[in-house]
């Protein structure tokens, strides 16, 4: 063994140990004991990139996009639900976050009655969140960084990536709008985002967090609320993670909320080390009373950016 | 009644007139055919229909039979002559059933006494081809035409009249009757007698008195049984009669000369006393006959008699079985007794038939056919008959292992007398009686297991009697017979399974051991001489191991059986190890004393330790020990390890073509990649990758220092050497197995896992030590003796493109899609630094140019479609799009000017799994600019498209124009000229229809006089390089 060679193998095993001693230490645990997910979101990274260069390539543009949006809000206005103040607290948080937005689409929220907690985003701005949410979440940062997400999904067109041929073939047979919305909202009910569209739109919550001033581990609880509504309930099986399947991983349309509540959890906390005393809002009571931050800003919800629990939470 | 009886009278008179007719026939045929053989001349008789033509050219063409030999002197076909001169067909009588040879010249003096003739004096065309075996259907159809016509003719003839019997039983009082019917009997018993004389009627003389046998025994029987004929009313007197009716029938037998109708005689008794309640005595006028059947087959060597009696006999006896109710039970003792008694009787003389000096054979042929399955059924309806009167006594053991023991004697005898066949018949039909003997064990209420080891001793037993007796065949089912009963041991062990059960459980394992200690010592006594004959290269195979010697099969299974057994004690690991330590160092031992020197019991100790282990891991990772602490599972762990460890390294030192060598090596590298999972898995699951990365650099390290160590020992011994290179092959590819391990366990466990350690996340510190590792991997250079081993050559250099992979994947998973873009403009200066810095001794990397090509594609890819118009809130002022955008398009300048300057595709070498990416190279060579600048210039003017006002853009594309038209210039290359110009035709499209129209006064006079300038110096640089242009 050369000289050379033989220092570099020493290096190697003593970092090698060296390595192995902090992980040790740092008993850092998975979420998982195995899971593919993560992988088949890497894979799908290079399709969604072909893909979206697909959509460049279309003449379908934003304005497309924004009429389409339009005769979604028209045709489902009347369904819209929960209460007005509700209505008007969302929608406020949303044209909030929707703030600056490349595309420029006057963002519209609806909300649906259901204890589900969920929301989706449509072509053209069409954000819709269900009461559900509302009372799963606890702070206003965990709305907003749902929200975000979703404005996420219009904005990085995912939304449009979806419905892309159904509205140039309509577009090019002049078909009413009102019936490519009806296409356009079936189609976007059956075919969920991919995991790697709901992973760049969490980056799009991620980066809207960061430029913010609500709570940075805002995204991280969010996740963790919806995770904690999601679990069923069972005596034995408290607190244990089922082992997910990979073939069911791969079908998925989500990733698993335990990985992303991780995700955005640990880049919360090594932000909170990165920025030792910015104070941030959490909004606990904001959501209590569905009064935006822009509204009333309550001093109590000032504090330097926490990851794990709050007031109330 | 009148009428019937009328019909009984017509119907004989037909019958009568019809024999007549047919005696007629048959004695002018008789005549003719005397005749010719006193004149023989057949020719002159012969039809000229039937007789071949002396002018045939087929006739002619078979030569000599064409000439005319003598009559069937030396002629193939002709008939072979007795020892008295007598033609062979007088001896056929002598067997009794016509040979298919022999039986050509009866059948054909009956029917055709011209092809007789043909056959006997002018051997023909046809008589030549007789000489071949005739067909299987000819011989079917001969032994149809010849026996059983009559056979069956017999019973039909019997049966019918004793119809006629019936028919007069309403006529005639019943002992008339009798009278009437036992007068037919006479009579046919007198035409028998007369015709006999006669040498051409012997035969039909036979089938005559074969059905006035019937007839009397159906008058008998009739006389006492059936309603109608029935005229005597006590049993006895009934029986007696018919026992006469049998006897006169034996009689028959005795006299018929001919197998045929002696069976004929003695079956039709057998049938009409299974007719009868089955009472004792019954019983015993059957066994009579059935004796006597065998008796008469014994004295004359008549097989098929002796066949069909001991089958007859075996199926009345099966028949009665039924008849009683279908159970054992029913029969009374006597009854029992009495049965086997004369089952062992006419058994044992049906058996004995054989052991005669006249079937005395050195080797199996064609005539021991016969005899062989004659004595196989004999043996067959013994054993049947035994089981149908067993009394399930548990005494039987005894019986049965002195039964063995003396037929194993008597097939000794059969040795002696010279019939091999017999010798190992009865050899193996010893051994089987023993073993069912050894079975009955259980009506002494012994424990299966136990059960199983003695008869597994009795089989090692057999083994070494059937080695010391050299008989090669016997000596491969003694083996095979072990294996089978070793294996139905541990599957016995299996069942038995009770882990409530300790002391049974101990005592299994220690009966296991001691087998396996047995079996050991078996081995020892192995020949080594090569066996010879058809048979001796499977006895070899089944000697010398190579995984199917009892000793490898049984012992592993054994060794495993101990494990299931004792696999819940904590201590069992370390046992088995000591064990197999052991049973190594005997073996060795043992190599070094054989003849051969050859260690054998390697293949099922290599088995028995990889189940071992395999189930050891089972138990630790899914088992009850699962749920032990750290110190149990290392303590259940360890044992193994070290053992494996040992073996690993003690064929190197000391058996360098030992089998151990593989499995050891593989378990220790198995072992230390599952119980190092095992026990940090509850620390934290990141931790086993890493290990495993480590282990992979001491084995890499290993492999190279024992591939050393070949290099120096081969100098001195060339096997040394080779040993030494083998162990450095598995080391290494072991070591290599550990770095699949851990990506397949980075991809499953590593990759969810999201927290820092630190400031960076923890998979890309993992993935960042994995690089590095890879490459470590991939710069290392093997010893002279493994450089051309196949992992060497084709797996080892893709460290290279593992170390990549993982760098991307590292890049893609911390890094978003705009910061991606400026990864991967990054890339290729990295890849194409390292390739320009590399020195010579390190490991060719001109690949790298491909690989940067490739990267620079993406970059330009996400820098015309997705980064530059990325969505993404900025975060800070470097964050945003058009910045990067800016960023990633000088570097693109930069590297498309180093691609073009320096970089020649066609040059890079592959390794040989990546042999088709030099065609690629070459091909990419051919247009290289092509490649390198339009997806430059693409991206561009998208990145402008999309990341500037569109007020300007005539003017930024222009400017791009520009360069394309200088580069053209510079290049000389048309094709750069070309794009410009219809690039330009294109944006002073955009200039009239767009900018015209859409912008603001200002921005269009900019953009005119912009587009104006440029255009005015591609006009100038256009005449002042107009040369370049051609």
């Amino acid at each position: 063994m050369s000289r050379l060679r033989l220092v570099f193998f020493v290096l190697l095993v003593l970092g090698g140990a060296g390595l192995s001693v902090l992980l040790y230490r740092a008993e850092i645990t998975t979420p998982f004991r195995a899971t593919l997910a993560p992988a088949f979101q890497l894979l799908g990274r290079p399709v969604k990139s072909v893909d979206r260069a697909l959509t460049r390539v279309l003449p379908i543009d934003d304005l497309d996009e924004a009429a389409y949006g339009d005769a979604i809000a028209s045709r489902y206005e009347e369904f819209n639900g929960g209460t007005r103040k509700q209505q008007k607290y969302v929608q406020q948080l949303l044209t909030t976050v929707a703030e600056g937005g490349r595309k420029g689409f006057r963002y519209r929220a609806f909300l649906y009655e259901t204890t589900v907690p969920n929301a989706f985003a449509l072509p053209g701005g069409i954000v819709v969140v269900t009461t559900g949410l509302l009372s799963t979440l606890h702070s206003e940062a965990e709305l907003v960084s749902v929200l975000a997400h979703e404005v996420g999904h219009v904005e990085l067109s995912h939304c449009i990536d979806g419905v892309r041929f159904e509205i140039l073939e309509r577009k090019m047979g002049s078909a009413p709008l009102g019936e490519l919305a009806d296409v356009a909202m079936t189609v976007m009910m059956r075919h969920a985002f991919s995991k790697t569209q709901e992973e760049e739109a969490d980056e799009y919550a991620w980066a809207w967090l960061q430029q913010s001033q609500y709570d940075i581990a805002g995204e991280g609880r969010a996740f963790h609320a919806l995770q904690e509504s999601d679990r069923p309930v069972s005596s034995a099986g408290e607190g244990r993670r089922e082992q997910p399947h990979p073939i069911l991983e791969y079908l998925q349309s989500h990733p698993h909320l335990e990985l992303r509540e991780e995700r955005y959890r640990e880049r919360a906390r090594n932000w909170s080390a990165a920025h030792p005393g910015e104070q941030r809002y959490s909004g606990y009571r904001n959501l209590l009373q569905l009064r935006a931050m822009s509204d009333e800003s309550f001093m109590e919800e000032w504090s330097g950016s926490s990851v794990s629990g709050g007031p109330g939470h | 009644m009148e009428f019937f009886l009328f019909l009984l009278i017509a119907v004989l008179f037909v019958i009568v007139l019809i024999l007549h007719n047919r005696t007629r026939n048959l004695q002018r045929r008789l005549t003719g055919l005397e005749r010719q053989m006193g004149l023989g001349d057949a020719a002159s008789t012969v039809p000229s229909s039937i007789a071949p033509s002396r002018k045939d050219p087929s006739f002619d063409a078979t030569g000599v039979a064409s000439r005319g030999d003598s009559m069937g002197a030396s002629h193939p076909g002709a008939i072979p002559s007795g020892p008295s001169g007598q033609p062979a067909a007088t001896g056929v009588a002598e067997t009794g059933y016509v040979t298919p040879a022999a039986a050509v010249v009866p059948v054909q003096a009956a029917v055709s006494p011209a092809t007789t003739a043909t056959i006997g004096a002018q051997p023909s065309a046809s008589s030549a081809s007789s000489a071949l075996p005739p067909p299987i259907w000819k011989k079917i159809e001969r032994q149809l035409v010849e026996n059983w016509t009559g056979i069956v003719g017999a019973i039909i003839l019997t049966a019918g009249l004793g119809f006629l019997g019936l028919v007069a039983a309403l006529a005639l009082p019943a002992f008339f009757r009798f009278l009437m019917l036992a007068g037919v009997s006479l009579a046919l018993s007198a035409m028998s007698y007369v015709l006999e004389k006669r040498p051409n009627w012997q035969k039909f003389s036979s089938w005559i008195r074969g059905v006035a046998g019937a007839v009397a025994l159906f008058a008998c029987f009739g006389s006492a049984a059936v309603p109608g004929l029935k005229w005597i009313e006590d049993e006895r007197a009934g029986l007696a009669l018919i026992t006469l009716g049998v006897f006169v029938n034996l009689a028959f037998a005795r006299l018929a000369g001919r197998q045929a109708f002696a069976s004929l005689h003695v079956l039709l008794s057998l049938v009409t006393l299974s007719i009868l309640p089955q009472q004792l005595p019954v019983f015993v006028v059957a066994a009579v006959v059935a004796l006597a059947g065998v008796a008469l087959a014994y004295r004359s060597r008549w097989e098929h008699q002796a066949l069909l009696v001991t089958a007859s006999f075996a199926i009345y006896q099966i028949f009665r079985y039924q008849m009683a109710g279908g159970a054992a039970a029913s029969f009374t003792q006597a009854e029992r007794l009495l049965g086997i008694a004369s089952t062992a009787l006419v058994g044992l003389v049906a058996l004995l038939m054989h052991y005669r000096t006249v079937y005395a054979s050195s080797r199996f042929s064609r005539s021991d056919v016969m005899p062989f399955a004659s004595h196989l059924v004999h043996w067959f309806s013994s054993v049947l008959g035994f089981i149908l009167y067993s009394t399930g006594s548990k005494w039987n053991t005894i019986v049965l292992v002195v039964v063995a023991l003396l037929c194993f004697a008597l097939a000794r005898r059969g040795r002696n007398l010279g019939i091999q066949w017999l010798y190992r018949t009865d050899t193996i039909v010893a051994q089987s009686v023993a073993l069912f003997g050894g079975l009955t064990l259980t009506r002494w209420d012994v424990d299966p297991v136990l059960i199983a080891a003695i008869l597994f001793i009795e089989g090692m037993t057999f083994v070494v009697v059937m080695q010391l007796a050299e008989d090669t065949l016997l000596e491969i089912v003694a083996r095979v017979t072990l294996i089978v009963i070793g294996v139905g041991l541990f599957v016995t062990v299996l069942v038995q399974l009770d882990y409530d059960r300790t002391a049974e459980l101990y005592r299994h394992a220690l009966v296991l051991l001691v087998l396996v200690t047995a079996v050991v010592f078996l081995d020892r006594r192995r020949s080594s001489a090569e066996p010879k004959g058809p048979f001796g290269p499977m006895l070899w195979f089944l000697r010398a191991g190579y995984g199917v010697s009892p000793l490898e099969i049984v012992s592993g299974l054994f060794l495993i059986g101990v494990h299931t057994v004792l696999i819940r004690h904590v201590w069992l690991p370390t046992a088995l190890s000591l064990v197999w330590m052991v049973l190594i160092m005997v073996q060795k031992r043992a190599a070094a004393y054989a003849s051969d020197g050859r260690t054998s019991g390697l293949w099922g100790l290599a088995g028995a330790m990889i189940v071992s282990h395999i189930m050891l891991w089972v138990h630790v990772f899914y088992g009850e020990a699962a749920r032990l602490p750290l110190d149990s599972t290392a303590s259940l762990l360890l044992p193994f390890l070290l053992a494996s460890l040992l073996m690993a390294i003690f064929p190197i030192v000391q058996l360098p073509v030992s089998l151990l060598r593989l499995p050891a090596i593989a378990l220790v590298f198995l072992h230390l990649l599952l119980s190092s999972m095992r026990i940090s898995q509850p620390v934290t699951p990141l931790l086993a990758g890493t290990l495993w990365l480590l282990f992979s650099l001491a084995g890499l390290e290993l492999s190279l220092w024992i591939g050393r160590r070949g290099v120096e020992a081969s100098a001195e011994s060339q096997v040394q050497g080779q040993a030494w290179s083998a162990a450095s092959r598995l080391v290494v590819l072991a070591a290599a197995g550990y770095v699949v391990a851990f990506v397949i366990r980075h991809v499953v466990v590593e990759l969810q896992a999201e927290r820092y350690l630190g400031r960076l996340p923890v998979r890309t510190v993992i993935e960042s030590y994995a690089i590095v590792v890879f490459l470590y991997w991939f710069h290392t250079i093997p010893a002279a003796l493994a450089a051309r081993d196949f992992f060497w050559r084709n797996m080892q250099p893709l460290f290279l493109e593992a170390a990549l992979a993982f760098t991307v994947v590292a890049l893609e998973l911390e890094f978003t899609q705009k910061w991606m873009m400026l990864a991967f403009a990054l890339l290729p200066f990295v890849l194409l630094g390292w390739e320009r810095a590399r020195r010579n001794g390190v490991p060719d990397v001109s690949r790298l140019r491909l690989y940067a090509l490739l990267s620079f594609w993406t970059a330009v890819f996400h820098l015309g479609f997705t980064s530059s118009i990325s969505a993404m809130p900025a975060v800070h002022w470097l964050d945003r799009s058009w910045i990067l955008g800016l960023v990633v398009l000088a570097l693109i300048v930069g590297l498309v000017g180093w691609m073009h300057r320096s970089v020649r595709f066609n040059e890079c070498s592959f390794p040989p799994p990546l042999a088709w990416l030099a065609t690629g190279g070459a091909w990419l060579q051919i247009r290289r600019n092509h490649w390198i600048f339009d997806p430059a210039f693409a991206a561009a003017a998208l990145f402008l498209f999309w990341s500037f006002d569109h007020a300007i853009l005539t003017l930024l594309w222009v400017g791009l124009v520009f360069l394309a038209f200088v580069l053209s210039v510079l290049l000389r290359e048309g094709h750069f000229r070309i794009m410009a110009l219809i690039a330009l035709a294109a944006c002073l499209g955009r200039l009239i229809l767009y900018d015209l129209s859409q912008t603001s006064l200002l921005m269009r006079a900019v953009v005119f006089v912009g587009v104006g300038i440029l255009m005015l110096g591609m006009n100038s640089i256009y005449n002042r390089f107009k040369d370049r242009f051609v």
